[in-house]
Parts: C-alpha cells; structure tokens; sequence
C-alpha cells in the first residue's frame, strides 16, 4: 500500500526504557537521518549486539556509508534532535500509545497492531 | 529437553543458544517483523536464519521473497517513562538479554558434548567475532555478523523504489499516514 502510493509510513520514537540507551539510538538515528541514513541506522540498531550504542561501532558504520562522522558525533554531542524526540514521546502518550510497538492510522491507533490489523486498519482508511 | 544425539547444526545451534545470541537474534528478527519496512521478514527471517544455518543457506536466499502472513506480534513493550506496568518490558528484557536460557540436562555425544561444554564455558567473554563456526560443508562463517548483513540488504531491497525523506517512506502527499511507535531497546 507503501508501494502504490496509496499510503506512506512514518518511524516514530518513543522511548520506552529509561535507561539511556533508547535515548541515545533515537537521537543516533535522528542525526543520521540528517545525513539521509535515517533507515540503514534503524535497521543497525535492531540488532542489539552489533556494538551500535558504543560509539566506536557507529562512528565505523557511519563511515562505511561515508557519512560525514565528525558532524554526527556533533550531533549527537550538542542534543540537536533531543527536544523533538521528547515533544514527539508527549504526543504520541496523549494520543494513547503506551508501549512498543504501536501502530497508529490517521492519528487513530490500532488495537492490537497485529499485521492483520494493521492492514484492515490501512484498507478501510484508504476506502475513506 | 534432552538430545540424545547433536547434529553440527545442532551444536551450531545450542553453542548459539548458549552465547545468548538466539534472544538477540529473535528480538532482531522480532523487530524487524513489526516495523512497517520488514513487512514478513521478521518471522521468516527467524525461520530462515534457523533453516540457513542448518540447512546450507539456501532457505535464507527465498526471504526476499515475501510470501505468506507476516508474523504476529506476541505483545508490546510498555513505557517505564510514565511508570507504566513493566511486565512485558520484564519478558521482553529478559529475552533479550538471554535470560531465559534453558537449565536442563544436555546429553549429547562425546565429542559434540565436549565441544558444548567449552562453549557454555566461554560465557559472555564471548564476542560476535568469536562466534565463528563450521558449517557442514567446513566453510566458516561469522555467524551473527553476517546474518545481520543479510537481514540488512534484505530490509533495503525491501525499501527499494520508495520516497525516502528522514524517517518517512512513501509518497509524502499519500492520503493515509502509517506511524509506527518505536524504539530499539
């Protein structure tokens, strides 16, 4: 439905553990999207034993997708993304999102995002 | 559970398990399941690294494919920001950081068993890079590492041809918005 225009997707954070690592992957993925490498961090990042939360490991990663590293650890350094990531965490709580994952359509959430839910959601937005 | 007799892929699988790297390994392919870019992938990514490991690769090669019903979340991970309960966070913790490793006996052959044991005995010391292993046709391979790269190039080439702007794919006039509420822990 992605793919035929009908609807696009957003990735939005919200941060579940409070332990700082969330944090630091959000705004890790942030600072990378500002560099157009959003998506290749968000997948890196799935996978919790690469090494992606020392900095060493996504300053290399970064460099193999020829980033320019000096201006992501800036990023990351000076909190650019951070007070969007928080706004976006108020927002997505008042709008009922309590845990991860979560779906929602047109601002609506989907109970029990199962994949199946999630596309009749989709579809009977799109029949709209 | 007892295995009377442990396969190469066996060992592959229970020196794996063992590392804890199947939680890691589950909840990455968990994820990828349920974000929106790795619609199938995330079930059948966890059956085909099974099957790849096992079975010579071949089985990972059809992921690229998607086929079939995507896999069903088992349930989510609630905020602990908001002091929200913290039982699914507990299990989902827990997985992933191969709490759950199972306690009971293990009789395998002699020689397998050995093997087993000095890999339960390396513990945590051990790293991905150690994780190298012998398939059965004597190729080594780094397991975790490249199955990561796999399960990459595979979330990529589904991604291929979609409107990319930051964190949005698609057309950004589509008339439905998508969003997925996310972290990475």
């Amino acid at each position: 439905m992605v793919r035929s225009g009908a609807a696009r997707f957003e990735f939005r954070h919200f941060i579940v553990f409070d332990d700082g690592a969330s944090l630091y992957a959000a705004e890790l993925t942030e600072c990378a999207a500002d560099q157009g490498t959003f998506w290749e961090f968000h997948d890196r990042l799935l996978a919790p034993d690469v090494g992606m939360y020392e900095w060493e490991q996504a300053a290399a990663f970064a460099d193999s997708l020829g980033l320019d590293a000096g201006r992501l650890r800036g990023c990351m350094a000076n909190h650019d993304h951070l007070g969007a990531i928080q706004a976006g965490h108020l927002e997505a709580w008042e709008l009922g999102v309590r845990g991860t994952p979560s779906v929602a359509v047109n601002g609506v959430l989907v109970e029990e995002p199962t994949a199946a839910n999630v596309i009749a959601a989709v579809e009977a937005a799109i029949g709209e | 559970m007892q295995f009377q007799h442990l396969s190469p892929c066996g060992a592959l699988g229970l020196r794996a398990w063992r590392r804890r790297r199947w939680a890691a390994l589950g909840k990455y392919a968990w994820k990828g399941g349920r974000s929106q870019t790795g619609v199938l992938l995330g079930g059948l990514l966890w059956l085909a690294a099974l099957l790849a490991a096992c079975g010579g690769g071949e089985a990972l090669e059809a992921v690229g494919t998607p086929a079939g019903e995507r896999a069903e979340r088992a349930g989510q991970t609630t905020t602990v920001a908001q002091g929200e309960a913290q039982q699914d966070r507990d299990e989902q913790g827990e997985a992933a950081q191969g709490r759950e490793v199972p306690s009971g006996p293990v009789n395998v052959d002699t020689a397998e068993r050995a093997e087993a044991e000095a890999a339960a005995g390396e513990g945590e010391s051990q790293t991905a890079v150690e994780a190298e292993v012998e398939d059965e046709s004597g190729e080594t391979i780094t397991f975790e590492e490249e199955l990561v790269e796999r399960v990459a190039a595979a979330l990529a080439a589904h991604r291929a041809g979609l409107a990319v702007e930051r964190n949005v794919l698609g057309d950004p006039n589509a008339p439905v918005l998508v969003v997925e509420y996310g972290d990475f822990q």
